[in-house]
């Protein structure tokens, strides 16, 4: 696939040189478009949906009157506007997601990055966006809106540094499941550096109420191989306290408890028919999106499920 | 080897401070910050390392070498067993005793005596001891030979009995003379003796600042001596002393009261005859006090020590002074030189004049006006290559063969008469020992002084060595200087009477007779001091009255008796000695003087305390620890020099960044 092959993939570290976050996400997005759409010029069935016999009862505003003209017959010409996905952002704000090994690639950037692209992406598909912001609470809400100046804001809501003091998914999750009755698309970007116990609850009703909910789990390579060389007194970003740590002994206990935690979240989101990602931060931005178009191919379709427009290449 | 202060080797036990360094796991500064401890177990510090791996060892033992060698330092090392080991008194030992004026406090001189008697009791039978008595001149009451000449158990008496039979003069002290004195005496014994004894001058004196030591400075001193300086006090600290002072009103008599910066007490009192003052003076500080002229003593009460509180004073008595003027004319002429020369040095309180006739009388000023015979100018000038002073006025023309006789010069100039209208005085060398006096800017002015007349000389014909000091503003010289042989001869080449000029009309007239003079001649200018021990400047055929020494040995008024007129000298304490104030170790230190230890009263020894001094001694002598501290230094040096080169090991930024 042209999308995928290296050559076009683009370095996170590279992308996250651009200061502005809504660029950033225009980088991936055209990159990503002019992959997925052999010819941009293909068409013009991508705000058409479907052509439908005229009912007692359906808004006359609808009958496509040309083809009326041609064809003596009403027919409804359906849009794809109709039935437009409605996708939250959930951005994990703790300060945990400040970590990366390179300062300019932290976990926060990449997070934010994604969410940008993903917006830019599903807003110019038409769909309506939103963005939750939390750590051990909401801290900043937008409603999925499709209006002209709603992903700027977006933006602008993404960019502040995430200073949470802790990660907490219990009391935001349920928070937004309360706050979104119509079913939509729930994609959370954290780092899932906290006991999971409470969230396969909180996913869990998400889903029940019909919601899809893709994971991407975000790391940064350091905390997977955890390939630090000399004996330091470590902090923890969240709560400040402080461990002397020689990375020679602890690294073997390190990795083996975040691989059960990993397999743990995975386990979890597999049980729940969630999505689950893992995302280190050396990941091209691309995969991540083509990992959103997949799920949303892949994921089985709920009764009722808003059909997103969108098109693998072939 | 030994150690001065064995305690301070303790201190070696700091290397256990480099070593538990070396072997300690530093716990890491860098701060790593990282995202979540959840995962992470926390390590225990290991505090110590083990010992196969200490790094930096030849690092860790330089700090330890360095550390040792302090110790070392502090703890004074030496070499026991040297030439003094097990020889103690093997020494030649001088006692330098002071017996200057000073000594004469109270306890001071018993102190002296003592310690000098238990010095004598500590030389052994294989060592000597001399005895020399200082004041202003060293006199030696016992020498080596002495010693030694005696058998052993008398020597300690005999030397004794010479120490007990001194006592303290009247007369300063030059403490200096005497140390080099008794070095010298020392140096001649060691060139006599083939055995190399040590040898030891000790001064027993109460080290006043009066005590002269500057002779000593840069002095070469023998090897192997040293000098021990035993300083003596007293309880007793004010003391104020009595000087003569130059008074105000000539008919009184002005004394200087000088208060010790030592004192304790300001008020005093002086009494002169029957008068008596109150005296304050705060301590450190001299006023001077005011008498009806009269007796011949005054006497201060009220101080501690009285060995200082008189002071002898003179009557009062014109200075008498032979002249002779060789002139023309009457002496009573208003138009002769000799009129106003007479009248310059006339009968005054200061000076009682006496006008002799010939050269043979050997007057001390000698004014030439007229031309002179052969015989004359042959006897003047063979007086004044012995270093008399004259004073030559060229009142004629006819006076060329006497300037050239007694100048030495070959042929006698012109001295051509120049009377156009007058001259004045211009050029004047005012730097000029005979012109001194009016160097000050309000006395310069000799433009009042008209020269009707004067003699050209050609300043080319002049002999080396003459000096112009002043000219005619015709370009002639006016006033020359001319030494010859000892003496010298100033030339005047106009008169001072008013057919040849308004010299002796003018202010400048007297004092530049008396400048001229200055160095001949009594110096009535000045207070006559004379001090004990000086000799007193008697005239031929003068002697002091009751058989008295010409170099008086104690303070009083001495009168001459036989030749005329008595003349009277008051012989007082030399002021150095009432300067009480102890000289401090850091000026004997500066002299140069090799000495053995602090000044101290030395006090019975025990055994321990003897081998102690004898061990600090050996110590000063060697001064290994000087030695040690250039090791110390080379140590630190190498020691800055591996650490800079240590290898990246303990590189305090670790790579944070993954590769």
């Amino acid at each position: 696939m042209a999308a995928t092959s290296p050559s076009r993939l683009l370095d996170p570290a590279a992308l996250m040189r651009i200061r502005s976050l809504e660029l950033r996400a225009k980088v991936v997005v055209e990159g990503f478009w002019s992959g997925i759409h052999r010819s941009p010029y293909h068409g013009f069935s991508a705000e058409f949906s479907e052509y439908r016999q005229y009912a007692p009862g359906d808004d006359v505003r609808h009958v496509d009157w040309r083809v009326y003209a041609r064809s003596d017959r009403y027919f409804i010409k359906k849009f794809e506007d109709e039935t437009n996905l409605r996708c939250q952002l959930l951005v994990d704000g703790s300060r945990s997601m400040m970590f990366g090994a390179d300062p300019g690639l932290t976990k926060h950037n990449y997070a934010t990055t994604l969410a940008a692209t993903f917006a830019y992406f599903l807003s110019r598909q038409g769909d309506a966006v939103g963005l939750t912001r939390f750590d051990d609470g909401i801290r900043d809400y937008l409603p999925a809106k499709n209006t002209p100046g709603h992903l700027r804001r977006l933006m602008l809501a993404l960019e502040p540094p995430a200073l949470g003091k802790s990660t907490e998914f219990g009391v935001p999750l349920a928070r937004v499941a309360e706050m979104h009755d119509r079913r939509g698309m729930f994609v959370l970007l954290t780092d899932l550096l906290a006991p999971i116990e409470q969230l396969e609850a909180r996913l869990g009703l998400l889903r029940a109420r019909g919601h899809e909910v893709v994971v991407f789990q975000i790391l940064d390579r350091r905390e997977i191989d955890f390939d630090f060389e000399s004996a330091a007194q470590f902090t923890d970003l969240e709560t400040g306290k402080q461990h002397f740590v020689d990375p020679h002994d602890a690294r073997e206990g390190y990795r083996r408890k975040l691989t059960e935690h990993l397999e743990a979240a995975n386990a979890l989101c597999g049980r729940n028919g969630i999505d689950y990602r893992l995302c280190p931060t050396d990941r091209p931005l691309d995969l991540a999106l083509y990992d959103l178009i997949t799920v949303r191919a892949h994921q089985p379709a709920t009764a009722g499920r808003a059909n997103i427009n969108l098109r693998r290449a072939s | 080897m030994s150690l001065l202060f064995p305690l301070y080797m303790f201190g070696a036990a700091l290397i256990a401070l480099p070593i538990y360094l070396h072997l300690r796991r530093k716990p890491p500064k860098d701060q790593v910050e990282f995202s979540s401890l959840m995962f992470l177990e926390p390590t225990k510090h290991q505090p110590l390392k083990r010992r196969s791996q200490l790094e930096n060892w030849p690092l860790l033992l330089l700090r330890c070498l360095a550390l040792l060698a302090l110790a070392a330092v502090f703890a004074r090392p030496f070499l026991t067993g040297g030439e003094h080991e097990g020889e103690e008194g093997a020494l030649r030992t001088v006692v330098l005793l002071d017996t200057s004026a000073s000594m004469r406090r109270d306890g001071v001189w018993k102190q002296a005596t003592e310690t000098a008697k238990e010095l004598t009791g500590k030389v052994t039978n294989t060592g000597a001891l001399a005895v020399i008595a200082s004041d202003l001149s060293p006199k030696t009451v016992f020498t080596f030979n002495d010693w030694l000449d005696e058998a052993p158990a008398r020597r300690n008496d005999l030397a004794s009995e010479a120490i007990e039979s001194l006592e303290p003069g009247w007369a300063g002290t030059d403490l200096g003379t005497a140390l080099l004195a008794a070095a010298e005496m020392i140096a001649d014994a060691s060139a006599d003796d083939e055995a190399a004894l040590a040898s030891e001058i000790v001064v027993i004196s109460d080290l006043q600042t009066g005590a002269d030591l500057d002779s000593v400075a840069g002095a070469a001193w023998p090897d192997d001596v040293t000098v021990r300086f035993v300083s003596l006090e007293t309880e007793a600290t004010t003391n104020a002393s009595l000087s003569a002072a130059p008074a105000k009103d000539k008919n009184k008599i002005a004394v200087r009261v000088r208060n010790d910066p030592a004192s304790e007490r300001s008020s005093f009192s002086v009494s002169a005859g029957s008068t008596v003052q109150n005296a304050v003076v705060p301590a450190g500080e001299s006023r001077v006090f005011e008498f009806e002229a009269g007796p011949d003593e005054i006497v201060l009460t009220g101080d501690d020590h009285a060995f200082d509180n008189t002071l002898f004073v003179a009557p009062k008595q014109p200075a008498p002074v032979d002249l002779l003027f060789l002139g023309k004319g009457d002496a009573d002429d208003s138009n002769s030189p000799e009129y106003y020369f007479r009248r310059a040095f006339a009968l005054s309180s200061v000076l009682r004049p006496n006008y002799v006739e010939s050269l043979t009388d050997s007057p001390s000023i000698v004014a030439v006006a007229r031309p002179l015979a052969s015989d004359e100018i042959t006897e003047l000038k063979g007086a004044i290559e012995n270093g008399a002073r004259a004073l030559l006025v060229l009142t004629g023309s006819d006076m060329a063969r006497t300037f050239a006789g007694l100048a030495g010069m070959e042929e006698p100039p012109a001295l051509n008469e120049r009377e156009d209208g007058y001259a004045l005085l211009e050029g004047i060398d005012f730097a000029h020992p005979s012109l001194r006096e009016f160097r000050d800017p309000r006395w310069r002015d000799f433009t009042n002084v008209h020269f009707w007349k004067n003699r050209e000389i050609d300043p080319e014909e002049l002999p080396d060595g003459a000096q112009v000091v002043a000219n005619f503003d015709s370009g002639n010289p006016a006033w020359i200087n001319l030494p010859v042989g000892e003496g010298s001869l100033f030339v005047m080449a106009s008169g001072w009477h008013p057919r040849d000029s308004q010299l002796a009309l003018s202010s400048k007239f007297l004092p530049l007779l008396f400048s001229i003079f200055a160095n001949v001649g009594p110096r009535v200018h000045m207070p006559e001091r004379h001090f004990v021990g000086d000799r007193l400047p008697l005239e031929e055929g003068d002697v002091l009255a009751g058989g008295a020494p010409v170099i008086p040995n104690q303070p009083g008024v001495y009168q001459t008796e036989g030749n005329g007129v008595p003349r009277y000298f008051a012989v007082n304490l030399r002021p150095s000695e009432s300067d009480l104030t102890p000289l401090s170790d850091e000026a004997l230190g500066t002299l140069g003087i090799p000495l053995a230890g602090a000044a101290d009263v030395p006090e019975a020894l025990t055994s321990e305390e003897k081998r102690k001094l004898r061990g600090s001694e050996s110590e000063a002598q060697q001064g290994y620890w000087r030695l040690v501290i250039l090791i110390l230094l080379g140590i630190l040096a190498l020691e800055s020099w591996f650490a800079s080169r240590r290898p990246e090991g303990n590189a305090p930024t670790p790579n944070l960044v993954p590769s």
